[in-house]
């Protein structure tokens, strides 16, 4: 029945919006457009359909008079009109909502930044998000940032783009009142990673800055977090070529930055302190250029840095010693976090390969294709003394594969959801909790893999 | 729905993408000699229906007078009059052989393009984390000009994935402006004088509002896909010229471009729409004052019908139908 209205409304759409384009009439005295419509209507879909077609037949076989006849001029334009619109309008799709579910160390709550952008502070006995503790009040925007715990507060950041013109918003929340401490705005979109070291707050902006003489120089903001009068204020801004898809990394004391120009950046973070923008050479350690643009983040294990480019090479390097890197090819982007286990390297591409690396030589061992997407970083779970690993795929949940089953990717269950995945499910006690990308929180019981609980944070109620 | 998007991804995004990125890897890295060697490429492929179209076009064209000797000969509206009219048509276009398949409008095949290529444009340059996800999935694997993303968008200082509106200042107006110039030539040069009444009237709205409209609406396409109408346009305009026997352009009562021969033919039709169009006004005339000396009598009568005598010439047309 939805067919056949369908059908009679398509051609009825033809009929009026398109039909006057095309320069070629039918040689019938009712037109084809209103025969099938008839006929649809009285015979069914099928057979009208197929009525409708052989006339169709027979009549594009015959030659056909030209003739235009508007009796509306209106009529012209309401197709273009309606192409126009639907261009337009085919662009909406949900951003954000890559934000990983944070524990607090209390256990008592936890934090998650939605995809509009405002962090809720959850309580894990009932999965109630704490009223009157949000920031900010009304979501406008997009955040893919995880809020980061930071001794009593809460610091997370999100940005609102009018097309190309984005403010970023840096803030800082109490964390017993969610009261908010300070809000920096940045004139750009801001990368999801943020680190601290030293009372020091390091982030940088995503894309290009805007407003800036050079388009492709993004900038490293330094916030101080001291309790001073200087507190929520920039202290320093690195410039930095390319813009930065990677985001800022603290391991060891350096900070690690890597650009869409192929350039990894590291700096000292202990001079970071008394920085100000005369003595950035100081606080520079070294720069090194690759061939492609760096799209993965960085990825630290056992003292080595690794990450993968646009070419689908697959860098590690020793921290100490940047400069000289062993590469191996995955053929396709990866962005998810490998998973180091077993004294080897999983990867996973956006292709959905699974491809084993040994760490010793960077070789690779094996290619598993799964045709699932990988985005969200993998977590490794133990259930009754058995290894599994978690993997968020995008479309279908996150897929469970047991440990002993890993180098065959056979999968062994999943906690499924219907909204699309991109970020790393919380382990608490017995649940699992996911963060979808349209915001929701669903609740699974991690043996019995069963959904008990979802919650809609943009709507702020329990889902449909 | 799946169905849909999947035949649209893997027949029009997936080769659009591709091969937009395989250009941009062969012409040094520009997004804008890319987008413009594409636009040739499309223009080339979609030659032979261009030429049927153009062929279509003018044997119809030619076809106007014997049509309108038909017309005149079937003018009473009844059924049968009608359907003899049809049939009588009909066998004069199975003689000329004009097929309506190529008749198309050139609008209706290039829409699909459009659409492609105002996503694709939005897609390779990917503004958002989800955004760099989705790119990869419209890379064939065999293709290694991915290495390539980000693409550098800039072409003669215009962004070519930013809308129009977002340009620097000469470029914001500048586009719109060279669309809707070069769609207004390609109608002209398409179009040549009828006879027709109905067909005269389509013409003129096709030749002004579609450039107009498309110029407004180019303020909201990136300037990738403006670069692409504009020089899609251009070679419709070329093609058209050599397809369609050299035909002149008439820009400001004035011919240019075209043979001696086109010319003559042109200038000859001209003066039958002129005729055509003197014999019309004078028909209107004498019905007007026709009507208006009925007028005359219903208000004599007691009975005035204002409307008609205040807007003459809409009467004229109904009664013209």
């Amino acid at each position: 029945m939805l067919l056949k209205n369908l059908a009679i409304l398509l051609l009825s759409f033809y009929k009026f919006a398109i039909s006057p384009y095309i320069l070629s009439q039918c040689c019938y005295a009712i037109s084809c457009s209103d025969y099938s419509k008839i006929i649809i209507k009285e015979k069914g879909i099928i057979l009208g359909l197929l009525l409708s077609f052989l006339r169709l037949l027979k009549c594009t076989l015959m030659p056909i008079k030209n003739n235009l006849h508007i009796n509306n001029r209106f009529r012209l334009f309401i197709f273009p009109i309606l192409l126009f619109v639907f261009i337009s309008c085919t662009n909406f799709e949900h951003q954000g909502g890559w934000s990983n579910v944070v524990l607090d160390p209390d256990n008592e709550s936890f934090f998650v930044s939605s995809n509009e952008g405002k962090v809720f502070n959850i309580v894990t006995n009932d999965g109630i998000p704490r009223i009157n503790w949000s920031y900010p009040d009304e979501g406008k925007g997009t955040s893919y940032t995880d809020p980061i715990l930071y001794k009593d507060s809460v610091i997370s950041a999100k940005f609102d783009c009018r097309g190309k013109n984005c403010e970023g918003e840096v803030f800082e929340i109490r964390k017993s009142d969610g009261q908010i401490i300070w809000v920096k705005n940045i004139p750009s979109k801001i990368n999801p990673r943020i680190e601290i070291y030293n009372d020091i707050l390091i982030f940088s902006s995503l894309d290009k800055q805007n407003n800036v003489e050079d388009p492709k120089s993004s900038q490293i903001y330094l916030i101080s977090l001291k309790n001073d009068s200087n507190k929520g204020e920039v202290i320093g801004k690195i410039p930095v070529l390319g813009e930065i898809w990677s985001g800022v990394y603290l391991y060891d004391g350096k900070i690690f930055v890597a650009t869409m120009e192929g350039s990894l950046y590291i700096y000292d973070a202990t001079k970071l302190e008394d920085f100000s923008n005369n003595s950035l050479d100081q606080i520079s350690i070294d720069a090194i250029d690759f061939p492609h643009a760096i799209n993965s983040q960085l990825f630290f294990h056992e003292n080595r840095i690794m990450f993968s480019d646009v070419a689908g090479k697959f860098y590690s390097a020793s921290i100490d010693d940047a400069k000289t890197f062993v590469e191996v090819d995955l053929g396709n982007w990866m962005i998810a976090k490998p998973v180091f286990h077993n004294s080897l390297i999983y990867t996973f591409t956006l292709n959905g390969d699974i491809i084993t690396i040994q760490p010793e030589n960077f070789e690779i061992l094996e290619t598993i294709n799964t045709d699932k997407i990988v985005v969200g970083d993998p977590k490794v779970l133990e259930i009754d003394g058995d290894e599994y690993i978690l993997l968020p795929t995008e479309k279908e949940g996150i897929e469970i594969i047991n440990n002993s089953e890993f180098d065959k990717g056979n999968s062994s269950g999943r906690y499924s959801t219907e909204k699309k995945l991109y970020s790393s499910p919380l382990i608490f006690e017995n649940n699992l909790i996911i963060h979808t990308q349209e915001s929701e929180l669903l609740f699974f019981k991690v043996k019995s893999r069963d959904l008990y609980y979802c919650l809609d944070l943009n709507e702020e109620k329990i889902c449909d | 729905m799946n169905i849909f998007s999947l035949f649209w991804n893997n027949v029009i995004m997936k080769p659009m993408i591709n091969s937009l990125s395989l250009l941009y890897d062969l012409l040094g890295n520009n997004l804008g000699l890319s987008i413009i060697s594409f636009t040739v490429i499309v223009r080339f492929i979609l030659i032979p229906l261009t030429i049927r179209q153009t062929k279509q076009m003018k044997r119809m064209q030619d076809l106007q007078p014997q049509l309108q000797a038909l017309q005149k000969k079937y003018k009473n509206k009844t059924a049968q009059t009608r359907q003899k009219l049809q049939q009588e048509t009909m066998a004069l276009y199975k003689e000329a052989g004009v097929n309506p398949i190529g008749c198309l409008g050139p609008l209706i095949i290039q829409m699909p393009i459009w659409i492609g290529l105002y996503r694709a444009i939005l897609k390779s340059a990917p503004s958002s984390p989800e955004g760099f996800v989705d790119l990869s999935k419209y890379f064939y694997s065999w293709n290694s000009s991915i290495s390539k993303v980000p693409f550098d968008s800039n072409f003669i200082g215009i962004d070519l994935v930013d809308f129009v509106q977002f340009a620097p200042t000469p470029w914001q107006f500048a586009l719109p402006l060279i669309v809707g110039l070069s769609m207004f030539i390609q109608q002209k040069f398409t179009t040549s004088p009828s006879t027709d009444p109905r067909q005269q009237q389509t013409q003129q709205m096709m030749l002004w509002m579609m450039p107009i409209m498309f110029a407004v609406f180019t303020w909201q396409f990136p300037a990738g896909l403006a670069v692409y109408i504009f020089f899609s346009n251009i070679m419709g305009i070329a093609i058209q010229y050599f397809v369609g026997g050299k035909q002149p352009l008439m820009l400001f009562g004035r011919l240019y471009f075209g043979t001696k021969e086109s010319r003559e033919i042109y200038i000859e039709k001209l003066n039958a729409q002129k005729e055509t169009k003197q014999n019309q006004l004078k028909e209107n005339n004498n019905k007007e004052e026709s009507n208006e000396s009925k007028d005359i009598q219903r208000e004599n009568s007691g009975r005035s019908n204002r409307r008609s005598s205040k807007n003459p010439k809409k009467r004229s047309r109904k009664s013209r139908n």
